[in-house]
C-alpha cells in the first residue's frame, strides 16, 4: 500500500477550483432576497411550533378518544377543543381535563420548565462500573459531568449498558436485543439493537448555536437547551436515529443523547437524566 | 464564518452569498450537469435565505453545503425518475460534465467508485470542498465525533482502494 496520504490523492484529483468558475449573475442575492412565495397553507415563525403542536396534541386526543371507546365512553363524547396563544398550547379532552405545554415565547422552542439535573443527584452506585471508570479517564472530566437516567429500566426492562466510543470523552450506549440500533460498522439495523440509546460527554465544547441546527428545541429554566431531530436531518425514514444535542448549564461540553427508538424515547431519556454524586467538575480545577 | 449575523438582515445573506456562491456552485458543478448545477446553487441560497433566522452563525459555509446536499438529492430523485420514464438508464457520472478521462488520477477515480456512496462523499467533503469533521458535522447533521470517527474509517477503506487501484504507485 502507497504511504502517502491517501487524502493527498483525492485532493490533487478535485476537478473543479471554485475560483476558476464563474460568479453569480448580477443581483441575483437581491433577486433572491426580493422573491419571497409565501406557500399556500404554510405557517412560519413562532405560529409554526405552536401549531405543531396544537395538532399533535389534537391528533393524541383523538386516539384517546378513540382507544377509549369513541362515543360509547361517556367521558370523552365532548370533542377536544384545542386554544393556542403565544406561551402556551391548552386542549381540551373532556370537562374538566385539559393538556397544557408552554412555549418559550422564542420560535419554535418549547420550554422545559425545571431542568431534571436540578433534581437531587443519583448515588455513584446507581452507575454500572464501566460508566465510573470512563469518565475516571475521560479527558473532558473537569468540564462535563456524569449525566445519568434516574431510572433505567423505566427507559426499557431489557437494555444493557456498555461503554461507547466517544474517544476524549465518555459515553454510555444501551444495546436493547431484537431492537433497531447500529451495527459494528455504522450501519443501521432494524433488530441488532446495538447502541440502541445512550447518552454521551464528548471531548468537544459545545455553543448555543450548536442547538441551532435542529428543528425542535427545549430551554429549560437554568438555562440549559436542547435542540434535536433525526440524525443527518434524515427525513428518509431511513432508520436514523433522534439525536439530541444538550448543553447543560455549568458544563462545557455538548452532550449527545440518542435514541433508536422514537422521539418519545429521547425525551423520557432527556426528562431521566441526573448528575451524579462526585461525578461532577470540581470548580477549584 | 463567525462575522455573518444569523439574522435575518439582508447585508450578512448578502455577504454569506458573496463569500461562499462559487463554493456551492463547484459543489453543486461536481456532482451534476452544469446547468443543474447553477439551478442547485440558486435554489440552495432561495432556502437558505427562506431559513436565514435559524443559520447557526458560525457555521454558515458548512450549513450552505448541508441544504446544496439536500437539494442536489432532491433534483437528483427528479432525474432517476425522468431517466426511468424515458428508459435512459445514463448514471450519475456518466451525467457529469466533469472530464474524467485524463489517467492521472483515473486510479483515485476507480478506488473512490470501489466505495460505497457515504465514504464517498465524507470524503469528498473534506477534500474537496475543505470541511473539518465539525463542519461535515453540521453538513450531514450528526455529532462532530461520529463525523471524525466516519471520515477515519472512509480514509482507511479509501487507502486500501488505492492500494488496489494503483498498486501501491505515490
Amino acid at each position: 500500500m502507497s504511504t502517502d496520504d491517501p487524502f493527498d490523492r483525492v485532493r490533487k484529483s478535485n476537478p473543479i477550483d471554485p475560483d476558476t468558475l464563474p460568479g453569480a449573475p448580477l443581483g441575483m442575492a437581491n433577486s433572491i432576497m426580493a422573491e419571497r412565495k409565501p406557500r399556500r397553507f404554510h405557517i412560519t415563525g413562532p405560529a409554526r411550533g405552536v401549531a405543531s403542536m396544537a395538532f399533535v396534541l389534537l391528533v393524541g386526543a383523538l386516539v384517546t378518544t378513540i382507544m377509549l371507546g369513541g362515543s360509547d365512553n361517556p367521558a370523552v363524547t365532548q370533542d377536544p377543543t384545542t386554544t393556542v396563544d403565544d406561551s402556551t398550547v391548552t386542549t381540551t379532552t373532556k370537562p374538566g381535563s385539559t393538556t397544557t405545554i408552554a412555549t418559550s415565547g422564542e420560535d419554535g422552542v418549547i420550554a422545559g420548565g425545571p431542568a431534571p439535573w436540578s433534581a437531587l443527584p443519583l448515588p455513584q452506585s446507581a452507575l454500572p462500573q464501566h460508566l465510573i471508570e470512563d469518565w475516571a479517564a475521560a479527558d473532558n472530566q473537569t468540564w462535563c459531568a456524569v449525566l445519568y437516567p434516574a431510572d433505567p429500566a423505566a427507559l426499557s426492562a431489557n437494555g444493557t449498558s456498555r461503554s461507547a466510543d466517544f474517544s476524549g470523552g465518555w459515553a454510555v450506549a444501551w444495546d436493547l436485543p431484537g431492537g433497531p440500533g447500529r451495527d459494528t460498522s455504522g450501519a443501521y439495523c432494524a433488530d441488532c439493537g446495538r447502541g440502541a440509546y445512550g447518552v454521551a460527554g464528548p471531548d468537544l465544547t459545545g455553543a448555543t448555536d450548536d442547538v441551532g441546527v435542529w428543528p425542535d428545541r427545549i430551554t429549560w429554566d437554568d438555562g440549559s437547551r436542547a435542540g434535536y431531530g433525526l440524525e443527518g436531518l434524515d427525513q428518509s425514514g431511513s432508520g436514523a436515529p433522534v439525536l439530541s444535542y444538550l448543553l447543560v448549564d455549568g458544563q462545557g461540553c455538548l452532550y449527545n443523547v440518542w435514541s433508536f427508538l422514537g422521539e418519545e424515547h429521547l425525551l423520557t431519556l432527556l426528562d431521566s437524566l441526573r448528575f451524579v454524586e462526585g461525578m461532577q467538575p470540581n470548580p477549584s480545577n | 464564518m463567525g462575522t455573518v449575523s444569523a439574522s435575518r438582515d439582508g447585508t450578512g445573506f448578502q455577504r454569506a452569498f458573496d463569500e461562499h456562491y462559487r463554493d456551492i456552485l463547484a459543489y453543486a458543478t461536481r456532482r451534476s450537469l452544469a446547468a443543474d448545477a447553477e439551478d442547485v446553487a440558486a435554489e440552495t441560497f432561495t432556502i437558505a435565505w427562506r431559513k436565514w433566522a435559524s443559520v447557526p452563525p458560525v457555521a454558515v459555509r458548512p450549513w450552505l453545503f448541508g441544504i446544496a446536499r439536500k437539494v442536489l438529492a432532491n433534483s437528483n430523485r427528479g432525474l432517476r425518475r425522468r431517466d426511468r420514464l424515458s428508459a435512459k438508464m445514463a448514471s450519475l457520472s456518466e451525467r457529469s460534465t466533469i472530464d474524467r478521462s485524463y489517467g492521472e488520477y483515473s486510479d483515485v477515480d476507480q478506488a473512490m467508485a470501489m466505495l460505497r456512496f457515504s465514504d464517498q462523499e465524507i470524503i469528498r467533503l473534506h477534500c474537496w470542498e475543505n470541511l473539518s469533521a465539525s463542519e461535515i458535522a453540521v453538513v450531514l447533521g450528526c455529532t462532530a465525533n461520529a463525523a471524525s470517527i466516519r471520515l477515519h474509517r472512509a480514509k482507511h477503506r479509501l487507502g486500501q482502494a488505492l492500494a488496489t487501484t494503483s498498486g501501491g504507485r505515490s
